[in-house]
């Protein structure tokens, strides 16, 4: 599992796949609870 | 003049050109090598493996293994002196009508500092104010700002702050001719802190290997306790510029 998201994160921009862009959005939110 | 050949062909010391040449046994090995499809099949798999091994060596850092491996963030521990510096200092009370946005407990690199704040109703001017934190002397005060018609203010301080030092902001608006503050006594205060230049440099080197790659950009901002620049880095990978609507 760990190989095949390494993988599309090398291979495929994020933001072009669903599970890029879930990944980025709960980086984001991930973030906000870091303020709070 | 036949007899003079005759003789040179059978002197020991003279090469004899019309003998068949001995094939070169190295050239001839390379070239049964080449011809193998079995080991050109390899060649061109390990070569490829190569050049993979080579990009992921090249994008892979360490904060991507982690936020990868953990599923969870890896912030500066800055970041967290922060937020349980920034407490509210008594009691809570009717808040002010207007948010500082940011910065707000995050690091921040050197260099012109742009505040930003939501806008309030009624709003005559707003005045931004930098305390050192430490000594609580004014670092920075901008001029009287006019209201924006959009929904978030902004100022940009165009001196730099010092590198390593923590400060707190806040923002006075004159509204129906009475000054009110956000975040006013009643809220956590507004805080942050600048990167040292030793921390700042070791983070350029750390950029210089993975340059424009907002992903793991924004994880070596994270780690550096940068927020708001990481928060960027994922926003524009995203492709849609968010609203920053929290405090």
């Amino acid at each position: 599992m760990m190989l095949k998201m390494i993988f599309r994160v090398l291979l495929v921009e994020p933001s072009q796949t669903l599970e890029g862009k879930a990944f980025l959005r709960r980086l984001i939110e991930d973030i906000e609870k870091l303020r709070e | 003049m036949t007899g003079a050949v005759g003789n040179a062909s059978a002197d020991p010391f003279q090469r004899d050109l019309t003998a068949p040449r001995p094939s070169d046994p190295v050239r001839s090995s390379w070239l049964l090598w080449l011809m193998q499809p079995f080991a050109i099949g390899v060649a061109v798999t390990a070569t490829a493996l190569l050049i993979l091994a080579a990009l992921a060596g090249f994008r892979v850092s360490s904060p991507l293994q982690f936020a990868l491996r953990n599923e969870s963030l890896q912030a500066s521990p800055a970041v967290a002196a922060l937020k349980s510096a920034s407490q509210v200092w008594r009691g809570s009370g009717k808040a002010a009508p207007m948010r500082v946005i940011r910065p707000m407990r995050t690091l921040i690199q050197s260099g012109p500092t742009t505040f930003q704040w939501t806008t309030a109703g009624r709003t005559t001017s707003y005045t931004v104010h930098v305390v050192d934190d430490q000594t609580q002397e004014e670092a920075a005060t901008s001029l009287q700002i006019s209201p924006a018609s959009s929904a978030v203010c902004a100022w940009t301080d165009p001196v730099s702050l010092t590198p390593g030092k923590r400060y707190r902001w806040y923002v006075t608006a004159i509204i129906n001719e009475q000054e009110i503050d956000a975040p006013g006594i009643e809220e956590p205060r507004a805080k942050f802190s600048v990167l040292s230049e030793s921390e700042l440099t070791h983070l350029d080197e750390l950029k210089k290997t993975n340059r424009g790659d907002h992903l793991v950009n924004g994880l070596l901002n994270l780690r550096a306790g940068l927020l708001d620049d990481a928060k960027d880095d994922f926003q524009s990978l995203i492709g849609r510029a968010e609203p920053d609507s929290r405090g």
